[in-house]
Formats: C-alpha cells, sequence, structure tokens
C-alpha cells in the first residue's frame, strides 16, 4: 500500500471513530441537561435577532455605554478566570514543578475554551463582525491600537493553547507519531503563550488608559496593566481551585489513582500562589491610593465604600483565608477563599468596564434579560463541549 | 513707546492664560508629603512580606501531624492496631 491509500484508510478510521464519539453516553434527561439546553435554545433566538436586526434590539447599549456585560463580563472577566493556563502551564513545564502535572491538561484545555468561547463572544458586540479578520489578514492593521495587540494575543494565544493541548487529541485518535510530534512543541508554545499571556492580560487593561475621564477615580490608574496582569495569576489559580474541586465531585471516575491522592497537595500549593500574590495586589492598590493624596478624600460615601468592599472584601479577606487554609490544611477554607476571590475578580473587571464606567451619568446601562441569556448561553455551551473532552480524551487519566 | 506697551500687553496676556490653563488643568501634588507615607507603606510591605510568607511556610511536623488527621479513611495512627 501507498503513503496516499495508508493516509486515506487513516482519514476513514479516524471519521467512523469521531461519529462514535460523538454519541451521547449516559443518562440523557438530567437537570442540568435540560436547563443548559433550553437557556442555548433561547440563546441561539435572540442571536439570531441580534445579527438580523442589530444589536440595539436585544442589548441596552448606547453611545454612552458602547461596551456592555458580552465585552465586560465575557472578554473582560472571562480571560481573567482563564489565566490558570498560562500560570500552571509556565509551573509546569519552565519551571518544572512536576507536582502539578496532573492538572497540566485540564487547565489547558479550561484555558482554551475559554478564550474560544469568551473571546469569540467578542463576535457578538462587534457592529460588524466580519471586520474582524481585519487585524489579522492586514486590511487595517491599526498599529498604534491597543485593540491591535489584543486581536494578535488572543489569536496567538489560542493556537498555543491548541498545540498545548493537540498531544491528548492524537493520543485519543491513536495517532502515534503525531502525538510524539506535537509534544515535541510544547516547550515552544508554552514560553510563546506565557510570554503572549503576560501581554495581552496587561493589554486588557491598557483597552481602559484611553478612557480616563470616564472611569471613576478609585478605579482609574496608570498602572491598570499591571493590575489585571497581576489579578489575572490569583484568578486563573482560584478558578483552578474552584473548577477542580467541582470536576473531582463529577468526574471521580475519570481521576486516575496518583491524581486523586495529590490532589490536596496541589490545592494547598495553588492555594499559597494565590495567597502570596493577592498579598501583593493588595499593596499595589495601597500604593496607587497613597500615590495621588486627591484619592484618599474619595473614600467616602457610596463609590468609596463599594471601593473598599471589592479590596477589602474580595481581595484581602480571602488572601487570609489562603493563609489560614493552607497554613492549617482546612480545605472547605481555601474552596470558600476561591469562591470568594473569583466573585472578587468578576467584581473587579466590572468595575472598571460597566459599574465604575460612566459612573456620573444618570442614564445607567444595566443589561437586558437578553444579554444575560445569551452569557448563560455562551457559559453552557463551554460546559458541554468541556465534558466531551473530558470524557473522551485522557484529560484527567494521565497521572 | 507705543511698541512696548503692546508686547508688555501680549506678554501679560499670554502669562495670564499660562496662569489659567495651569489652574485648571494642573493639581499641584506635594510628592515630599506623599513620599514619607510610600516609604512607610514598601518598608511595612517588605516587613509584613516576609511574617506572610514565614506563616504560609508550614513547619514539617505541623504538616505532617495535620495530614494524619485529614486521612481520607479518618483514622488516626495512634489508634490502629498493626
Amino acid at each position: 500500500m501507498n503513503n496516499t491509500a495508508v493516509a486515506k484508510n487513516e482519514f476513514g478510521r479516524f471519521i467512523d471513530f469521531f461519529i462514535q464519539e460523538l454519541k451521547p453516553r449516559g443518562k440523557w434527561l438530567t437537570p442540568f441537561n435540560v436547563i443548559s439546553i433550553l437557556t442555548i435554545l433561547a440563546g441561539l433566538i435572540i442571536l439570531y435577532v441580534r445579527f438580523t436586526q442589530g444589536l440595539g434590539s436585544v442589548t441596552n447599549l448606547s453611545q454612552q455605554f458602547p461596551w456592555g456585560f458580552w465585552i465586560g463580563f465575557d472578554v473582560i472577566t472571562g480571560v481573567a478566570l482563564a489565566g490558570g493556563a498560562y500560570v500552571i502551564c509556565f509551573v509546569v513545564v519552565i519551571m518544572r514543578l512536576e507536582k502539578y502535572h496532573s492538572i497540566l491538561r485540564v487547565t489547558v484545555l479550561n484555558g482554551f475554551l475559554a478564550y474560544v468561547f469568551y473571546s469569540g463572544a467578542l463576535l457578538l458586540d462587534l457592529g460588524r463582525p466580519w471586520h474582524i479578520m481585519n487585524p489579522l489578514i492586514g486590511n487595517s492593521f491599526g498599529y498604534n491600537s491597543v485593540m491591535f495587540l489584543v486581536a494578535w494575543h488572543f489569536f496567538v494565544y489560542t493556537c498555543a493553547l491548541f498545540v498545548e493541548f493537540s498531544p491528548a487529541i492524537a493520543e485519543w485518535a491513536k495517532f502515534e507519531k503525531l502525538r510524539k510530534f506535537l509534544s515535541g512543541l510544547t516547550l515552544a508554545t508554552v514560553i510563546l503563550g506565557f510570554t503572549i499571556s503576560m501581554l495581552h492580560q496587561s493589554g486588557l487593561g491598557a483597552l481602559f488608559l484611553m478612557a480616563k475621564p470616564k472611569i471613576h477615580p478609585l478605579w482609574y490608574s496608570e498602572y491598570l496593566p499591571l493590575l489585571f496582569f497581576v489579578s489575572s495569576i490569583y484568578a486563573g489559580l482560584s478558578m483552578i481551585i474552584f473548577e477542580g474541586t467541582i470536576s473531582h465531585k463529577i468526574f471521580n471516575n475519570l481521576i486516575g489513582e496518583k491524581t486523586h491522592h495529590s490532589h490536596d497537595e496541589i490545592v494547598l500549593g495553588l492555594a499559597k500562589g494565590a495567597a502570596v500574590t493577592m498579598f501583593v495586589y493588595y499593596f499595589f492598590q495601597a500604593f496607587i491610593l497613597l500615590h495621588d493624596g486627591e484619592r484618599w478624600k474619595l473614600i467616602n460615601g457610596f463609590w468609596g465604600f463599594w471601593y473598599l468592599l471589592e479590596i477589602v472584601g474580595f481581595v484581602l479577606i480571602p488572601c487570609f483565608l489562603y493563609a489560614y487554609g493552607v497554613r492549617n490544611r482546612k480545605f472547605a477554607v481555601i474552596k470558600v477563599a476561591a469562591i470568594l476571590t473569583v466573585l472578587g475578580i468578576i467584581l473587579n473587571r466590572l468595575n472598571v468596564t460597566l459599574i465604575a464606567f460612566n459612573w456620573y451619568a444618570v442614564d445607567r446601562y444595566y443589561p437586558s434579560w437578553q444579554e444575560i441569556v445569551v452569557t448563560l448561553m455562551v457559559v453552557f455551551i463551554e460546559i458541554w463541549v468541556f465534558r466531551w473532552f473530558v470524557t473522551r480524551m485522557p484529560v484527567f487519566s494521565r497521572n | 513707546m507705543g511698541l512696548q506697551m503692546v508686547r508688555y500687553s501680549y506678554a501679560g496676556f499670554f502669562q495670564e492664560l499660562r496662569k489659567e490653563l495651569i489652574v485648571e488643568y494642573y493639581s499641584y501634588v506635594n510628592i515630599f508629603e506623599q513620599k514619607g507615607a510610600a516609604y512607610i507603606l514598601l518598608l511595612s510591605f517588605l516587613f509584613l512580606a516576609i511574617l506572610f510568607i514565614r506563616y504560609l511556610t508550614v513547619p514539617e511536623k505541623k504538616n505532617h501531624n495535620a495530614e494524619k488527621n485529614s486521612s481520607p479513611s479518618g483514622k488516626k495512627k495512634s489508634f490502629t492496631v498493626v
């Protein structure tokens, strides 16, 4: 048999195998499935209206608030919470901390899906979504725009995450030679991915540098890029703890024995990392507050208390909870800290993008129910795809 | 003489305009006033960071005891008959 015939044969085998794998496994009528399918259907109908009748038909966006919930939550918050992928890749592949190797694949998969779905949600918010190719194909590069950097970084980083995860796909499809080749690319893609991640996590903060008069002074700072980058580290680590806890229960039968035993130590290590990063972030915030003497006067009234709630309630308290949990091996405390931290990151990103944005405006922006349903649709589709991947591919089972 | 007067008034006008701009767009920040507090904050950060990391570094003995107590079987080793 010549090479072409072998390739054809292999391709045919893969297609049959893939069709088999697409078939559902297990019980269909579960509460999660019913709720998520209904939400996805509703979201698709709303998206049809959005693409046929325009953004104004389903969103509360206006000239004063051109960026709404889809950007603030899906893109800005989603990308911050996906920060765990670059942190774990750096820790395992560059720092060679093998303890975290067992969570590498699942974290990379989470990161990859988050980038595909959450940054993909950007398409929903663009008035002319087909123009998204412009920064890539050179029709309108826009070198001076932070958007140019963010667009390229999102694209390249999503590709890098796919390459990092691809050995698992090749293993699943039983392409042994391809798996070896793809595994060889891991180090290079991790270095590339880590560098790009640092830049675009801070780049998302840099997007708001041009909106100085619009953002409340307590949230606006020249150091927004640095704050976005540092907070993405502990956001990602907390998200891994949070998702890991859920996955540990739901996919218990898929997790290898060795991974099962090392789970506690991994959680303690992640919590320690998150605590130190939050400690540093808290002091950054304190320095920024002190640097400009005028800011002290703003810690008064509604906005001041709102700011303190974010910094003390969702940064300082979870930081100490993490420290206490690590010191005394209290896993319940660590989980509470992880949830508080994730909520804190959501609050911080929404404050910068929506709540403290145009804070003086009389007519405030509130997301419409359609915007919320579409966001839930994106989250549910991501969970469905994640579930499909982990139940088919060797994501957890590797020890 | 007349020309000089005109020059003076122009200079005076621009000086006034500059003052107005300064007043309107720049706020004076006394960096010496801020620096003292910033130094104290920086020093306290460095000091507290050492304490914080020391607190996070669990001593081996304590770690071992805690691990024994949180074993999945729920049995403490001291009660196990070998």
